[in-house]
């Protein structure tokens, strides 16, 4: 079946719009977004914050006979000033620059390290030594607007048996510290036989 | 071509419909301009949270006060984003191995031709990760212009407490463009008794709002254009059927929340659940203010499937929980074009 048929005219009006963001135009995005906002990420000669990424963003114009607007949405996670960051690029101008209401997924990479955190307990660092364990990502308790906490579940997978809890961890990613664990009962066991205990700070 | 967020095309059952998956707002599977036999139906619809309460009380989490998460896009409250999987990936608690390194290892898209017993159809699929659950994100495009929006719930029991049971909260948002048309009435029918005339009614709706189920009464809504008609002067438009398997409370307060369109990156489900895991902002904040009854509206609708899950754990769900579906769906009302031909196959 040939991919026009059955499209509206409305849509194949769209068709420039719609095109697959290229990695060149994803990162003219990104530069031009942190280049904007370089003052405000910047205190004290200090800035730490992490681009999460940039996607296409389709929208309804203002006007119900004007193309539809392709913009580039760029979030960036300020730790520095507790913010988190949509910056929206039109064309090679900043459209729009808000902060988010809800918290953005968590990156790979933040998950990384807030793992890297978490596992300076020696408990924890225990456990990703045993076969099978891997670590799950969940958003901890009530999130404020610019709080970047990561939960962390220690879990490990047995054959055909559902993945058991290990230990439940919290990192604060603007702080860079582990706020707190808790082993289960079955992540007791296998730290004890690790052989390796410790408590967190 | 980026990994996630681009917008790719399928086609099949006389749709055309584009999908996408955002990884940055974590927000599972969408569909956007979805045309039928050459006319525009939706701008877009997505799946993008789920409000979930448990029993309590629950050793470990979720935890105390609420023992509620809020999952998908802003996760809170012990909730997690929907991570998508590859279409492969195992019906369990899958670790980073099975997430889709591109949107295109997770989305399955299916076209089946017209049976004796029903229309073909075009379906569009995808799986996602949200902690010990896994998502299944269905949308199916039917040939007789009918769309079923489905949500499965996979995956694996809480492992702190696998007997608890819960509730899933599934939200829908879906924003309408019949024809490109912005000039929409949102209405609301009730079947009130067998005596005709007044047995049956249609009444406008003209301010945005919570809307309730009641099946026993046929309660059903429509999203219709305020002037165009059949040529036997049927209005058209589009039916919300919202059939549920479980009902309300405290979390999760509706059934149909009515809103007009206020922008594609706001209003999205990310602010949902911030003060306390449940659905109050959609009422106070997006579905906020008049609705236009004579000109029209541009009309956008949030949908909740409820559906109360308690846990086989002894035996059929005690390493895995087999898909179990929930849907609601969106059917036309008023279009020739959708009538079935002559030959009784439907549109192949």
């Amino acid at each position: 079946m040939k991919r026009t048929e059955h499209i509206s005219r409305q849509t194949r009006r769209i068709a420039k719009a719609v095109a697959p963001l290229s990695a060149a135009d994803a990162k003219r995005a990104i530069v031009r977004a942190t280049a904007y906002l370089r003052p405000e990420l910047t205190r004290g000669g200090h800035s730490r914050f992490r681009v999460l990424g940039a996607e296409l963003s389709l929208t309804r114009s203002d006007s119900k006979t004007a193309p539809v607007r392709r913009q580039i949405e760029v979030l960036i996670v300020d730790y520095l000033n507790r913010r988190h960051l949509r910056v929206a690029i039109e064309g090679s101008r900043v459209a729009e620059v808000r902060d988010l209401a809800g918290q953005p997924a968590y990156a790979a990479d933040e998950i990384k390290e807030a793992r890297g955190i978490a596992v300076r307990a020696p408990e924890l660092a225990a456990l990703t030594h045993a076969h099978g364990v891997f670590v799950d990502a969940f958003a901890p308790g009530q999130h404020l607007p610019g709080e970047r906490r990561i939960g962390l579940r220690f879990l490990m997978a047995s054959g055909d048996e559902p993945a058991a809890a290990l230990a439940l961890a919290e990192v604060d990613l603007i702080d860079e510290r582990l706020l707190g664990y808790e082993l289960t009962s079955a992540g007791r066991l296998i730290g004890q036989k690790r052989g390796k205990h410790g408590r967190v700070r | 071509m980026a990994a996630f967020g681009d917008y790719h095309q399928v086609s099949g059952a006389g749709w055309s419909v584009f999908w996408r998956i955002s990884k940055l707002h974590g927000s599972g599977l969408e569909v956007w301009f979805a045309d039928f036999l050459g006319r525009r139906v939706v701008w877009r619809g997505s799946q993008p949270f789920a409000i979930v309460p448990y029993h309590r009380p629950i050793v470990g989490d979720p935890q105390p006060p609420h023992y509620t998460y809020k999952d998908g896009a802003g996760p809170q409250w012990g909730g997690v984003e929907f991570t998508a999987l590859k279409k492969n990936a195992p019906n369990t608690w899958a670790d980073s191995t099975f997430f889709a390194a591109v949107d295109t290892e997770a989305v399955d898209v299916h076209v089946d031709p017209a049976g004796h017993f029903g229309p073909a159809h075009l379906t569009i699929t995808a799986k996602f990760q949200c902690g010990w659950y896994q998502y299944v994100h269905n949308w199916e495009f039917d040939s007789d212009g009918n769309i079923h929006a489905r949500v499965a719930m996979g995956g694996q029991l809480n492992p702190n407490d696998p007997s608890k049971a819960h509730a899933h909260h599934m939200y829908f948002r879906v924003d309408l463009d019949i024809d490109g048309f912005t000039r929409d009435l949102f209405e609301e029918f009730e079947h009130a008794s067998y005596n005709d005339p007044g047995g049956d009614g249609w009444k406008i709706i003209n301010v945005q709002g919570k809307h309730f189920a009641d099946p026993a009464r046929g309660r059903k809504w429509r999203v219709r254009d305020a002037a165009s008609t059949s040529q036997l002067g049927a209005f058209r438009g589009y039916e919300i059927e919202v059939p549920q398997l479980a009902g309300r409370d405290d979390y999760s307060t509706g059934d149909l929340w009515v809103a007009v369109y206020r922008g594609d990156s706001v209003q999205q489900g990310d602010d949902v659940g911030v003060a306390a895991p449940n659905d109050e902002v959609l009422a106070k904040v997006y579905a906020a203010g008049p609705l236009d009854t004579v000109n029209g509206n541009d009309v956008v609708f949030w949908v909740a499937i409820h559906a109360h899950h308690e846990p086989r754990h002894k035996a059929e769900e005690s390493t895995f929980l087999p898909y179990h579906y929930a849907e609601f769906s969106i059917t036309p009302r008023g279009f020739e074009v959708f009538r079935e031909p002559t030959g009784g196959h439907g549109h192949g």
